[in-house]
């Protein structure tokens, strides 16, 4: 159900308001400038993104109904512009070594703890080497915790082709965090924790 | 949450790398002021620039190709050559939204409704191209298919993993002898006297189509007529099945836009939630007066691919374009195989893509389309887009200049 303000932002907008879209930017900026980055992989092509996307939400609101979730509709402008973005850019993926540079440095970490960060930047960068509509799928799934249903709105796609991709998306994962040199005790800690955490859930 | 099956991956590592990278992310400059100077741009262009751009070539170029290839001349039975206006423009324009309204009643009397908004956030990219066709090219069952391609098929279904057969719909003439070969892609290539294409913009319209489907799904569709949704004019369909549904059912929704010469299509599956619902009100509206024509619709249900085709009935392609039903299938440089079926014309749109086969589901003995290995194509991976001219198509499976007869 749409917060109150933020249906008033909406409603706003589509009587050519720019104080609501204003409304909006705050409410979503944050999210969806790192959706973006997720996808994108360089903060300043995802600014870039951000303000397409707020323009292009502002220019379409019109024909956006208010009484439906602004969550999909939106996600799918910056899931569609981000991808238009890469393929306009031809942007490659980059390597660990550049991605890191392009985040804020980490402190000196104990061992473990760096052992388990070291497992997170594979990881990243194994995610970073998808394919952009891969990418797509696994930061909304992952990062958002949207439905599948969602995600098929997000995406404009099927709920099948969501299954399919993000299967597709996991399979990869596996293989290029098998080639990143990741210790097997690594994964095999982050497994038994995981199951472990399951187990104890009700 | 567990692991998927046997996969060695964790989600909740992906989880945990997305959230520490993404998290950290914020923007280093104000972004508002940027957001805001679009916005003063786009209210004074009303368009963006390259949409401005493209809308002004394509007119320099609509009138070129009417003084250079008197489109009157389509309306006698003389063949014109237009070879030497290959490629006569291209560009991008841009379409906004599409919207259907599903209502209807299930089984048990409930109402459903659902307004489907379809961004098209998305450039299409157009391009026309008049390219003389080999010798031979075009029989199609009796006829001859016109030299002059301006267009654009739009009768290409793709479902991932099933087998989806192309129908031509209920308006489907083969060959006609006072317009030969405008009865392959009949919903697209209307005939000239219609308005299409020399008049494309602003009309929408178009029948729905079904074909014969697996039992219980939905098979039946009713224009309604004409109407109005929210002021704007919309095109009621209703769609139902004829017999109670056995398993998911599975509405396929296709709206194909003739945009300028080029057709690009809306898709939408909306099976998941109908599996009781016997019948479905469909609206087709346009937006403003930009989107061009809602041509056709149609409803589908494919049935699964057989775990053998795969490794028979190849088509050699030129003898067979005639034929509407083909499958492709298509292998990344990663070996991973993905099916494909569509009519000729079909393009693939990838830049991944290591081999593409197509085969023709009536052919019974083996034999290999042309062209392997593929290009590279730039795209996205593994989708299939809706390409209308056979000049694409000669790309796509490479074809030899010399076809035989």
């Amino acid at each position: 159900m749409t917060a109150p303000r933020e249906r008033e932002a909406i409603l706003r907008c589509q009587d050519g308001d720019v104080a609501g879209l204003e409304v909006l930017f705050e409410l979503h900026r944050a999210s969806v400038l790192r959706t973006a980055y997720g996808i994108v992989g360089r903060r300043q092509l995802a600014e870039d993104v951000t303000q397409q996307v707020f323009v292009e939400l502002f220019t379409a609101m019109r024909r956006f109904d208010p009484e439906r979730p602004l969550a999909p509709w939106l996600y799918r402008i910056v899931v569609n512009i981000s991808l238009k973005e890469l393929r306009r850019r031809h942007h490659r993926t980059l390597p660990l070594d550049e991605v890191a540079a392009d985040l804020p440095s980490l402190d000196p970490l104990p061992d473990l703890i760096a052992e388990e960060s070291e497992v997170k930047r594979s990881m990243w960068t194994a995610i970073q080497s998808l394919s952009p509509k891969h990418r797509a799928a696994v930061v909304l799934r992952y990062y958002h915790g949207f439905s599948e249903a969602e995600m098929a709105v997000a995406l404009g796609c099927r709920r099948g082709t969501v299954k399919s991709r993000l299967h597709s998306a996991l399979r990869q994962l596996e293989v290029l965090l098998r080639e990143s040199g990741i210790p097997e005790r690594v994964l095999e800690r982050e497994r038994d924790a995981a199951v472990t955490c399951d187990a104890v859930q009700p | 949450m567990q692991n998927r099956g046997d996969s060695l991956i964790d989600e909740r590592l992906i989880q945990d790398a997305l959230t520490e990278h993404i998290d950290r992310v914020d923007a280093e400059r104000d972004l508002w002021p940027g957001i805001r100077d679009g916005l003063n741009q786009r209210r004074r262009t009303g368009f963006p620039v390259y949409a401005r751009v493209a809308a002004v070539t394509v007119a320099v170029a609509v009138l070129a190709l009417l003084v250079v290839v008197r489109p009157w001349s389509l309306f006698d039975d003389s063949i014109t050559p237009f070879a030497a206006v290959a490629h006569a423009y291209e560009g991008l324009f841009e379409l906004e939204t599409v919207r259907y309204r599903i209502d209807g009643t299930n089984s048990s009397g409930q109402e459903f409704e659902e307004l489907h908004q379809v961004d098209m956030v998305n450039r299409i990219e157009y391009s026309v191209s008049r390219t003389e066709l080999p010798s031979g090219f075009g029989t199609v069952a009796g006829g001859t298919l016109r030299q002059e391609f301006l267009k654009i098929t739009g009768k290409l279904y793709v479902r991932h993993g099933a087998t989806v057969v192309p129908d031509f719909g209920p308006n489907a003439q083969v060959s006609e002898s006072s317009d030969p070969g405008w009865g392959l892609f009949p919903d697209a290539m209307r005939h000239p006297k219609e308005g299409y294409p020399w008049a494309p913009f602003g009309k929408f319209g178009g029948l729905p189509w079904s074909r014969e489907s697996a039992e219980g799904s939905f098979d039946k569709v009713e224009l309604v007529g004409d109407t109005e949704v929210d002021g704007q004019p919309a095109v009621h369909y209703r769609v139902s099945r004829s017999s109670a549904p056995k398993d998911e059912s599975d509405l396929h929704i296709v709206v194909n836009y003739e945009f300028g010469k080029r057709v690009e299509n809306v898709h939408r599956g909306v099976g998941d939630y109908l599996r009781s619902i016997d019948t479905v009100d469909i609206w087709v509206t346009p937006e403003g007066d930009r989107l061009i024509k809602a041509d056709w619709m149609h409803i589908e249900r494919g049935p699964p691919l057989p775990a053998d085709y795969k490794e028979r009935d190849w088509c050699e392609g030129l003898g067979e374009f005639n034929k509407p039903e083909y499958t492709f299938r298509v292998t990344d440089s990663q070996g991973n195989r993905s099916y494909y079926t569509g009519a000729p014309g079909m393009s693939l749109d990838t830049h991944d893509l290591a081999e593409a086969i197509c085969w023709n589901r009536d052919e019974t003995e083996g034999r290999r389309v042309w062209g392997r290995n593929l290009p590279e194509h730039t795209g996205e991976n593994f989708w299939v887009r809706w390409v209308y001219t056979f000049t694409d198509f000669n790309e796509l499976l490479n074809l030899p200049e010399d076809l035989p007869e």
